[in-house]
């Protein structure tokens, strides 16, 4: 580039008068090897800003939680609670059908007089077992006879 | 705005933040903290990032403040002032340092300036960016944005120039 060129937009750049595009055009011209002898000790303030700018942040960046993320693991609980119940559900539904067969009328007959049959055996049962209890009066006498009590 | 969204924003601008914070706070440490906090600090506004103009100027808004609140707070209780870039260029070997030594100058130089100085020649100089953005962050006007700026360049100049006649022997 001319060097009378370089020259005025250096002094525009002191005036703060200068463009980016100017700007860039001062700093690549400082950053190739052969500056001009007059303008040589310009050349580390360019130099600076340019290495300047090559600094970077590596560090990282906080942890971004959103608190939409808190409510997405009491959603997911919810939904897999939700899906045990369901299929639970189900389980016992299907169960409650499988042992409940519809019942046909000969059958209903039938069970009517099985259950008469076994509620006529429990109270022949009971009445048998009522005979058999008479002999608690044989304790009453036998110990009246040891233990004389006042009468 | 979504998470994605929003660490890519960050993303984008976290190297601008970290050397705005630098420039300002000069030690590496207070400058992290720095970016971790406007990070934070712009999680907690994302609703607002989205209906604002400019996102990025309103992040380097934010860290501009609070840098500046950060150097007003030191100015009561001097805290850790320390600064760890550059100081190593002092040690090492002359010749290999020249470079270097050249930078460290305009470094110093730099730190005579006011903050708002050294802001603006971080945002125009350093980041390149357009006046208008400049205007946008430091809510100054276009035209005092030059003022300023000029005047702090020819005060980097003054100095270069009077180390640079100090520095050549005459011919």
């Amino acid at each position: 580039m001319e060097l009378q060129q370089i020259k005025t937009i250096i002094e525009r750049y002191f005036e703060g008068n200068t463009s980016l595009a100017e700007e860039k055009q001062l700093s690549a011209y400082f950053s190739q090897e052969n500056v001009h002898p007059d303008l040589k000790h310009y050349q580390p303030l360019f130099s600076f800003f340019n290495k300047e700018k090559q600094q970077e942040y590596n560090e990282p960046l906080p942890k971004i939680t959103s608190k939409t993320k808190t409510s997405y693991y009491v959603f997911l609980a919810a939904g897999i609670a939700a899906s045990f119940l369901l299929v639970f559900s189900v389980f016992l539904w299907q169960n409650k059908h499988a042992q409940k067969p519809i019942p046909s009328a000969e059958n209903k007959a039938l069970a009517m007089q099985n259950t008469q049959e076994l509620l006529k055996m429990m109270t022949d049962v009971i009445g048998e077992g009522k005979e058999q209890l008479r002999y608690i009066e044989k304790i009453q006498e036998t110990k009246n006879k040891i233990i004389k009590t006042k009468q | 705005m979504t998470d994605k969204n929003f660490i890519d924003y960050l993303t984008n601008i976290k190297d601008l933040l970290f050397r705005l914070a630098l420039r300002l706070l000069v030690s590496e440490d207070a400058a992290k903290d720095a970016v971790q906090e406007i990070s934070m600090k712009l999680w907690k506004h994302k609703e607002k990032i989205t209906q604002v103009n400019n996102p990025d100027a309103y992040a380097v808004t934010m860290m501009k403040n609070y840098c500046y609140d950060q150097l007003k707070l030191k100015q009561h209780n001097n805290l850790r002032i320390e600064h760890s870039n550059y100081k190593d260029a002092a040690i090492e070997i002359q010749h290999t340092t020249e470079v270097k030594d050249e930078l460290q100058q305009v470094y110093t130089f730099l730190q005579t300036l006011s903050k708002q100085e050294q802001t603006l020649i971080q945002l125009r100089d350093i980041e390149q960016l357009e006046y208008t953005e400049i205007a946008a962050i430091t809510t100054m006007k276009e035209t005092s944005i030059r003022v300023a700026l000029s005047r702090a360049r020819k005060k980097i100049r003054e100095q270069v120039l009077a180390l640079h006649k100090y520095g050549t022997p005459a011919n």
